[in-house]
């Protein structure tokens, strides 16, 4: 047989290849693309892992010991991974700094609080849900207390989960180790980093860091102004009534703890008359992730706890010491509800329009499609096969999946078959926009779509008037009201024929660290992405957000935007373009550019086409 | 905009599903789509990926496959292999597809854990799409040569000669 005379080592290696590419291709795919929220608590993709594993081992093992120089490569190719080399985003001042007292594994970091005498830090260890907290400040607090040891780099002091050391300036810096794990304050709580399963954490772990940190700090960091913590977007009775809603049964109501502006912890009981269970929410996280990871919890003696990571920088840790099976399954999802909130990642126009093949645009006719299905807000829409199932329409079924669309996040189609046995698959994504600023249960998520072929989505927030008051749910049996299916008309998709008339530079994208553009309304930070020809953003309103990248196709049309409604409105409308457009007219109005982003309210039913100009108005494009 | 698509795909009803509450599979199949696709799911995606190198695509591939089984579910003898050939030609000709129309770029591969492999993935994505759906067929889900040429639907003769043409360039890239 022809493939017996591959040679061993060729097998070895393309099997070993394909082992673990594979499966890192399809977890490469965007955060917005998880189709299940069951997936998120398996990354098995493909054969047995066994097999796999041995696999790996093998060509790792030959390879190391056939190649020095390979070796070399591999030691300096993971240092750069940790220098953060993955991510996108420009490296901020205060990260620069603290990033080579960073241990393994803890190397996503967040600035949690900056003032003139305290820097306080929180790193994570994505493994197994640790935390290092590391605060740096001019408070010595420690100054009547009897240290345990003095050294070269001054003098220490014992802390709960972990050390202080003050420095001979008086500049102090306390690390700590903990999960967060409530529920066992007396006698206090165990050394949970410790007993890490992957790999405990020590004291003199600890003092390592401490050291670092002292070596590279100084009292100039605090008028240096290293960075600002990126606040929390989304207000603490949000967050209290997802997790109210995550877990209906609790005994004691969710508190929230203040550790910062870039930090905001909640503290809740499951079942208990006690706190038992921890939701951290960081914003700012560097470097951030390529994609979100599944969850992975760290099990330890009596608790449990797991961080998970946007690309757009927010993370959520969760610990608890109520560790029952079905309370671990609804904090895993109750984690990706709040990210989903915090930064729903739906993709938008940005990115989707790319899909849209020259030959079979989809054209608007400006007619309003009543919605199609309709779906409650509290639970995630069904994928494929649970749609077809349905029995009831046993070939007119809306086979997409809208995963999370409550959320407004992860949200994808799939392909949708029509009555007449005309298949209209999707290329994509184009839900500019779905989310719920509360969960509230009587608000179903609904989509339209028009046109055979390649198609697209129309992604929009309804009220059911038809939900129970008694049971608070809605019983879906009648479509939403005529004035809200109004509201399904939206901006029409930026079709690809356009015109690239425009540059691609992005002058914004090498400013400094931050928003680039913020109002009362909206903020937008922009990031490099994979590929050179890649602008890549996170957009945030009071409520909604997207993230994602506009490749320089799009960028040179000065068409690219998205377009966000919460409710009924009003529809925000932010636009991301090159160095030279200058102005947008929309809704008769001139708006100025600034930082390559414009941004307009408008309400239903405004015809929210718009023209983008340069300076000396030669150049111009539509969309509408 | 087709007005009789529309209407029909606007006409279909309006089913409240809610997660946990899918019904029964539709009786006049006896196969059980929710069981295979909890069961096949992953590994198809992989292998849609594999070809497409676009997991995003892969998985409305796989959809798009279970969505056919569903249909064609009182014809089909073996669910299984129905769907991996499905996928399978989904994904070459949506690759072939894409060379017309304008197509969105693909995401640069995520870093491997050895140059070496590295490497092998790029010969590997270089490859044209069918001999790359052969190579991983037989590489990465150990598949016979007559199986591959039973999802191929094309003779264990192409087969070898598609595979024995994959192998000689890889060999040749990774010299």
């Amino acid at each position: 047989m022809i493939d017996e005379a591959i040679r061993p080592e060729l097998e070895q290696l393309l099997r070993a290849t394909l082992d673990e590419m594979i499966p890192k291709v399809v977890a490469a795919r965007p955060p917005n693309i998880v189709t299940d929220i069951a997936d998120l608590s398996s990354a098995s993709v493909g054969p047995a892992r066994s097999r796999h594993s041995v696999r790996r081992l093998v060509v790792a093992m030959s390879v190391a010991a056939a190649v020095v120089v390979g070796l070399v490569g591999v030691v300096n190719r993971d240092a750069d991974q940790r220098n953060g080399a993955s991510g996108s985003t420009a490296e901020p001042e205060w990260y620069r700094l603290l990033h080579p007292a960073l241990p393994e594994h803890f190397e996503r970091a967040a600035l949690t609080l900056a003032t003139d005498t305290q820097m306080w830090f929180v790193a994570m260890d994505e493994r197994d849900g640790k935390a290092l907290e590391i605060q740096v400040g001019l408070d010595n607090e420690f100054s009547s207390d009897k240290p345990t040891s003095t050294d070269s780099t001054g003098t220490w002091y014992a802390k709960p989960q972990g050390l202080t050391v003050v420095k001979p300036d008086g500049l102090q810096v306390t690390v700590t180790c903990d999960i967060g794990a409530k529920g066992r304050d007396f006698p206090g709580p165990p050394n949970y980093c410790d007993m890490a399963s992957t790999g405990p954490f020590t004291e003199s772990d600890i003092r390592v860091v401490a050291t670092r940190v002292a070596s590279t700090f100084d009292k100039s960091v605090f008028s240096a102004r290293l960075g600002t913590p990126m606040p929390v977007t989304n207000n603490p009775a949000h967050i209290a009534t997802l997790i109210a809603a995550a877990v209906p049964d609790q005994q004691h109501h969710v508190g929230s703890t203040d550790w910062g502006p870039g930090d905001e912890i909640f503290d809740f009981s499951i079942d208990g008359v006690r706190p038992d269970t921890s939701v951290r929410l960081v914003e700012g996280v560097y470097p951030p992730p390529t994609t979100t990871e599944p969850a992975r919890y760290g099990l330890y003696d009596d608790a449990a706890a797991f961080w998970v990571v946007t690309p757009g920088g927010a993370a959520v840790r969760i610990s608890t010491t109520n560790t029952l099976p079905e309370s671990l399954d609804r904090l895993d999802q109750l984690a990706f509800e709040i990210l989903g909130s915090v930064a729903p990642l739906s993709t938008t126009v940005f990115t989707t329009t790319t899909f849209v093949s020259a030959d079979t645009i989809a054209v608007d006719d400006g007619s309003v499609d009543q919605p199609t299905t309709y779906y409650p807000t509290d639970s995630p829409m069904p994928m494929w096969p649970d749609v077809a199932t349905s029995g009831e329409t046993p070939i007119g079924h809306i086979g997409y999946g809208m995963a999370l669309c409550s959320g407004g996040s992860w949200t994808t189609f799939t392909s949708l078959a029509s009555a007449t046995g005309i298949e209209q698959s999707y290329q994509g994504t184009l839900c500019a926009f779905s989310t719920f600023p509360h969960p509230i249960p009587e608000t179903v998520a609904s989509c339209s779509s028009m046109s055979p072929g390649t198609n697209y989505a129309r992604c929009q927030e309804r009220y059911d008037t038809t939900f129970d008051p008694e049971s608070g749910q809605p019983d879906g049996t009648g479509p939403p009201s005529v004035q809200q299916s109004v509201a399904v008309q939206l901006l029409p998709p930026t079709p690809e024929v356009v015109p690239q008339v425009f540059g691609d530079r992005v002058s914004a994208l090498s400013g400094p660290s931050g928003p680039a553009y913020i109002d009362d309304a909206v903020s937008v930070v922009f990031h490099a992405g994979d590929s050179p020809d890649q602008t890549c953003f996170v957009i945030r309103l009071t409520d909604l957000g997207s993230s994602g990248c506009v490749d320089s196709t799009l960028l040179k049309t000065g068409l690219a935007y998205g377009a966000y409604e919460a409710k009924d409105g009003p529809i925000e409308v932010v636009g991301i373009v090159p160095d030279d457009v200058a102005s947008v007219e929309i809704v008769g109005r001139v708006i100025s550019v600034k930082n390559n982003v414009w941004h307009y309210t408008g309400q239903p039913g405004d015809d929210l086409s718009f023209t983008v100009r340069s300076a000396d108005g030669t150049l111009s494009a539509s969309v509408g | 905009v087709d007005a009789e698509s529309r209407v029909a795909v606007n006409g279909a009803g309006d089913p409240l599903l809610r997660r946990g509450e899918a019904r029964a599979p539709n009786q006049a199949s006896e196969i059980d789509v929710a069981a295979l696709f909890r069961d096949n799911r992953s590994r198809l995606v992989g292998l849609s990926t594999a070809i497409l190198l676009d997991p995003i695509v892969a998985e409305e591939v796989v959809q798009d496959a279970f969505e056919g089984l569903q249909r064609n579910a009182g014809h089909v003898d073996n669910p299984v292999g129905y769907l991996q050939r499905t996928v399978v030609n989904l994904s070459i000709s949506t690759v072939r597809r894409r060379k017309v129309v304008a197509r969105h770029p693909i995401s640069a591969a995520p870093p491997a854990s050895l140059p070496e492999i590295d490497e092998a993935w790029a010969a590997v994505v270089r490859l044209p799409a069918k001999q790359r759906a052969v190579v991983v067929l037989r590489f990465w889900q150990d598949q016979s040569i007559d199986a591959i040429a039973e999802i191929l639907t094309c003779p264990a003769g192409s087969v070898k000669s598609t595979l024995h043409r994959a192998l000689k360039q890889l060999e040749k890239e990774l010299s």
